[in-house]
């Protein structure tokens, strides 16, 4: 079943090998999940609002037109847009104590031949574009991660999120403005230059 | 640091992704090499971007995988009356009738609160009603009397007289109110038969959708 592309798979489900969807599931559920987080921001959620995409994508599998990637993408960015309108709607302060896990594993971008001043730069970097990513309005958010995190096209996210290629532009444009802002006041920005110019 | 206008970042972000037209990225690279400003801001931007990209991905904490033929069984006979567009048309179309009920009945009940016809036309019943409470008062008694003994040959009876003096007993509800509380419960009922049959279908569809 590897073998085959996502429309001979859809071909098979529609034929009556339901169970032929769990391919697609395991194809993309890293990366259904990884949208999910960065845009809700917690795993437990992300990983129900992803599940419960691939359920809606199940159901509505006959209505299908066109490749089966963007349209899942599509209905896993309006499940987190959902479930964004539903939280601000019911705020939840979860009486959890903190953990690192809702912010993904341990960020490692740093070869192994980095120093521990690398390693450190690079996970304080990252954590603050965690959180920096959750003070940024929901639609930016939602354009710089496809474009940033998940490397789409301007022509792809305005297929995924449903809006014209400028407004892709200027909600990005505007996101990462507001990035950099967060990232000098932080005085990370500074410190990744000067490694980077070292490094050179 | 000089402040760059909204403009001059937009066309970096563009520059960044390759998305600036031709024309305009070579202005735009021409300025680069002598604004170190805006070559600042270029390689903060490019800075931001690589360090997004490089975030690792994540691995969901359990399996997304779902089981299909559990779906399917859970749908049972009723699943077309939570599934869209029959779960969401139904609990939207109980309530807007139910608007619609109480619109057009109260309405009418309005209207015919303020129609003084309709008040004459329910005196007139009550004294046609042959068990009717028709009470006048002593003095009225008297002066009917009086009356007859001057008119001989008229119909002495109370109703002639003085109409607006019989009534005495409070009036029963009339049928249009009736019928507007009738659709207010019937309205109400329906609100809320909305209201439980939506909750029941969110937690349905929250038990049938995980594992």
């Amino acid at each position: 079943m590897l073998q085959y592309d996502d429309q001979e798979i859809v071909q098979i489900i529609l034929a009556g090998d339901t169970d032929a969807f769990n391919v697609l599931v395991d194809r993309y559920q890293a990366r259904a999940y990884n949208l999910c987080l960065r845009m809700l921001g917690d795993g437990d959620a992300a990983a129900d609002v992803a599940q419960d995409a691939f359920i809606s994508a199940y159901r509505h599998l006959p209505s299908l037109r066109g490749e089966f990637r963007p349209w899942l993408m599509r209905i896993v960015a309006n499940a987190c847009r959902d479930a964004l309108r539903s939280q601000k709607r019911r705020p939840t302060v979860s009486m959890d104590i903190s953990r690192d896990e809702d912010e993904g594993p341990d960020l490692q971008i740093a070869d192994d031949n980095d120093g521990p001043e690398d390693v450190l730069l690079h996970r304080e970097l990252q954590q603050t574009i965690v959180v920096a990513l959750r003070s940024i309005p929901d639609d930016q958010r939602e354009v710089i991660v496809l474009s940033d995190i998940e490397g789409r096209s301007y022509q792809e996210i305005a297929d995924i999120t449903g809006i014209n290629i400028g407004t892709v532009k200027s909600r990005l444009n505007r996101a990462r403005l507001r990035m950099r802002e967060l990232l000098l006041a932080a005085e990370l920005l500074p410190r990744v230059r000067r490694h980077t110019s070292q490094n050179e | 640091m000089k402040q760059l206008s909204e403009h001059d970042m937009a066309q970096l972000s563009a520059l960044l992704d390759d998305a600036l037209p031709s024309a305009e990225a070579d202005a735009l690279r021409q300025r680069l090499q002598q604004d170190t400003a805006l070559r600042d801001a270029l390689v903060d931007l490019t800075l931001t971007r690589d360090a997004m990209r490089a975030m690792p991905v994540a691995q969901p904490p359990r399996s997304l995988r779902i089981d299909p033929a559990r779906l399917t069984q859970a749908r049972g006979w009723r699943w077309w009356l939570i599934m869209p567009p029959a779960g969401q048309l139904i609990p939207t179309m109980a309530v807007t009738l139910s608007l619609c009920i109480c619109i057009i009945f109260g309405q009418q009940a309005f209207v015919s609160s303020n129609n003084p016809d309709i008040l004459k036309g329910i005196a007139d019943v009550e004294l046609m009603a042959p068990n009717a409470e028709i009470a006048p008062a002593s003095s009225d008694m008297a002066a009917e009397s009086r009356i007859a003994e001057a008119q001989p040959g008229t119909d002495t009876a109370p109703v002639a007289v003085a109409p607006e003096l019989q009534v005495v007993a409070p009036a029963p509800a009339p049928a249009h109110t009736n019928w507007w509380w009738a659709a207010t419960s019937v309205a109400a009922l329906a609100s809320l038969s909305s209201a439980v049959w939506a909750w029941r279908v969110a937690q349905r569809r929250r038990i049938v959708l995980k594992r």
